[in-house]
């Protein structure tokens, strides 16, 4: 299903040359150190800039789905957007297929993009009312000068089938449509040039059990499908842990914990992770006990004060510090780097829960 | 549930119609429930189901005039909600009938303090209250629901307090008259998971304190497993099962409440594929002759009964549930087939 041939991709985006060595799938996307401050609002000029993403380091692999988690305002919708880069990061790089995609402009941005594309949260704000269905998922092929080579019509029939919608689908409005429908709409669309990465932000949250189902799945089978690899950002723990690989845990900017997916859920190192999982209720009543009796960790120790989203009050000392149960004198002095305590398993904290 | 112990509130038969401009909505269509004393009541349901109306309507509270209430009886202390004049209803609603809503940012007034706000709410109700005694009861009642230095927090402004907190003001200025139904209206939807997880305990607190008996309104099956004693599932504008939580959730007697069980996916277990629900909720536009979940049902299989006949809301045999399907006998071979599909128990943990 992969339009055409890759063979017109531009020098130095490079995804299909990397085969996977082993086990271990080759990279496709990588993220370093990536910062991005937004400068302090607010009269007195002297406020601190909201550090959004605060040093983040990714890596992911051919076809696989990488799952971001935390809670909002954590950084994970500024990071989705300093990955596809329509936001300019303050700091570090963003390696696509092992050529930085930082610094390009323009021209040579757009002809990265038909390697990375991205879906939105909102099915409604996400698509132009005005454009018909059928246009909508053309443009990027029309943008990229493809539209004729790639089969027109028929093309965009073939990217609207693949989601599981019927070619009259093309010609109706997004208006006309139901929310499950529209996300599939934009899933196509970012389909469309056949991305070796589609980031995924928040693409299920906005819609309702039984169809979020239906997403889950159809973007499971177009990932066993076409081998495109996912960055999937969602404040849903539960379904981060059926779709995701790996996972990393963000906290005020920062990843504090990152590893397989079965092992973030059934051993999770860090406190913030721990408080997280431990605060998740679960669709059965006959672990209700359990849950009381834990009571719920304060995860959040929400003191009701309105912090900046990504303000990070602890300059110096570990992000967490100031809810964690197990902090030691060394974090109100120290921050955390992220280290690896088992095999790609790796949590920023010093004094982390003992692995069971 | 036979009627051994009266309820303190009954609703019968409720039918609520919504204007729009494509014609009418039938958004709630002869929905009945009894809310016993003390107890949580889980109304759960997708969007567009009808929850919300259903209970809006209990309190008089439905968009006007858009809304309208077609028929029924809301039985709450002998008297009939339903057909109580504006007057008569302002004084059971915020006293006796306390609501909080999902969104503590519209819901508080943001040019008055959150303390001034609550002591209005007291005061509304008790006149012979002065100003000072009802301040002491506002930032009395901040602290019982967790806020931290309640006495100088309550001169603040909605904008400086957090998601949380405001919903936690919302609780108290809910429970401020002592109400015996407490209506709660996707009281966490807005909050992120840890927040979410603290304000569900100071509602069950809150709850403890007054004695007052809940109507829970979620989307969220597992916040409704959480916190409800009886759960009564919606679709399309009608009840399609009700039961004890911890039987409903064991054995689903309906194939909506079993399809979403299904569908979800779960924290407490690695799973294979889930198995999704065909299609979407039908349009409210028309009544449909036929049971309403009949067009997305697995069990249906092209049988003349559910397209014809609207199943009505029937004991199953087992326990306490009720479930509105012809063929309930065939849910458990049903629920074998989806389990051997996603590859583990629908309900049973681990």
């Amino acid at each position: 299903m992969r339009p055409g041939t890759r063979s017109t991709s531009p020098a130095g985006g490079r995804l299909e040359g990397a085969r996977p060595k082993g086990n271990e799938p080759a990279e496709v996307l990588r993220v370093e150190n990536l910062v991005k401050h937004f400068p302090g609002h607010g009269r007195r000029r002297a406020a601190p800039p909201v550090r959004a993403v605060d040093g983040v380091s990714l890596s992911l692999g051919t076809g696989e789905t990488l799952g971001l988690v935390g809670e909002s305002g954590c950084g994970k919708t500024t990071l989705a957007r300093l990955v596809v880069r329509l936001l300019e990061p303050t700091r570090g790089r963003v390696v696509l297929g092992g050529r930085d995609i930082t610094a390009l402009r323009d021209r040579e941005l757009r002809a990265v993009r038909r390697d990375l594309q991205i879906v939105f949260q909102d099915p409604f704000a996400s698509l132009n009312p005005r454009m018909t269905v059928g246009a909508i998922v053309a443009q990027p092929l029309r943008i990229h000068r493809r539209y004729r080579a790639s089969g027109g019509p028929d093309r965009v029939a073939e990217l609207l089938e693949l989601v599981g919608l019927d070619a009259e689908y093309g010609h109706r409005f997004p208006s006309e449509l139901s929310g499950g429908q529209r996300q599939r709409v934009g899933i196509a669309r970012a389909l469309a040039l056949g991305p070796g990465v589609v980031v995924l932000d928040e693409p299920v949250s906005s819609l309702d059990v039984s169809v979020r189902a239906q997403i889950v799945n159809l973007l499971a089978d177009l990932q066993a499908q076409l081998g495109v690899a996912y960055l999937f950002i969602a404040h849903d723990l539960a379904v981060v842990r059926h779709v995701a690989d790996r996972v990393a845990v963000m906290f005020r900017g920062r990843i504090v914990e990152s590893g397989p997916a079965e092992q973030i859920y059934t051993r999770p190192q860090h406190p913030y992770t721990v408080a997280l999982l431990a605060a998740v209720p679960v669709p059965d009543p006959t672990q209700r006990a359990r849950r009381w009796h834990h009571g719920s960790a304060p995860a959040a120790a929400d003191d009701g004060v309105i912090g900046l989203p990504g303000s990070n009050p602890t300059l110096g000392g570990c992000c967490y510090r100031d809810r964690c149960a197990r902090a030691l004198d060394r974090c109100r002095v120290d921050d955390p780097a992220m280290r690896e305590t088992s095999d790609g398993h790796a949590v920023a904290c010093f004094n982390p829960e003992p692995g069971n | 549930m036979a009627a051994e112990v009266p309820s303190l509130l009954s609703v019968r038969n409720l039918t609520v119609e919504i204007d729009t401009r494509q014609g009418v909505v039938h958004a709630v269509d002869g929905v009945g429930y009894d809310l016993h004393r003390g107890e949580t009541l889980g109304i759960v349901g997708e969007s567009g189901c009808g929850k919300t109306m259903s209970a809006l309507a209990l309190v008089g509270l439905l968009p006007r005039p858009a809304a309208r209430v077609v028929s029924g009886e809301v039985n709450f202390e002998g008297r009939n909600l339903l057909a109580l004049s504006r007057r008569e209803l302002r004084a059971v609603r915020g006293r006796d009938i306390a609501m909080v809503f999902q969104d503590a940012t519209t819901s508080l007034h943001p040019a008055f303090a959150v303390g001034d706000q609550i002591e209005e709410a007291l005061r509304l109700h008790d006149h012979r209250l002065s100003r000072r005694g009802a301040r002491s009861r506002a930032v009395d009642l901040l602290a019982s629901v967790g806020v931290p230095d309640a006495a100088s927090r309550a001169r603040g402004y909605p904008h400086q307090w957090s998601g949380g907190m405001r919903q936690r003001a919302m609780i108290a200025m809910a429970i401020a008259n002592g109400p015996s139904v407490l209506i709660a209206d996707e009281p966490t939807s807005a909050l992120d998971v840890s927040t979410q997880a603290q304000v569900l305990d100071v509602l069950r607190q809150a709850q403890e304190t007054t004695g007052a008996a809940t109507i829970l309104i979620s989307h969220d099956l597992a916040v409704i497993a959480e916190m409800a004693d009886r759960v009564a599932v919606m679709y399309a504008g009608h009840i399609v099962e009700t039961g004890l939580a911890r039987e409903l959730f064991a054995s689903p007697c309906h194939p909506y409440t079993l399809g979403l069980l299904a569908s979800l996916p779960r924290l407490d277990r690695p799973q294979g594929r889930l198995v999704s629900i065909p299609g979407q909720p039908p349009s409210l536009l028309q009544r449909l002759d036929g049971c309403p979940f009949g067009p997305r049902c697995r069990l249906r299989l092209g049988r003349a009964d559910c397209a014809e006949a609207r199943p009505p809301l029937a004991p199953t045999g087992a326990g306490s549930q009720r479930a509105a399907c012809h063929f309930t006998d065939e849910m458990d071979r049903e629920r074998r087939d989806i389990e051997r599909e996603i590859g583990a128990s629908i309900t049973g943990s681990r």
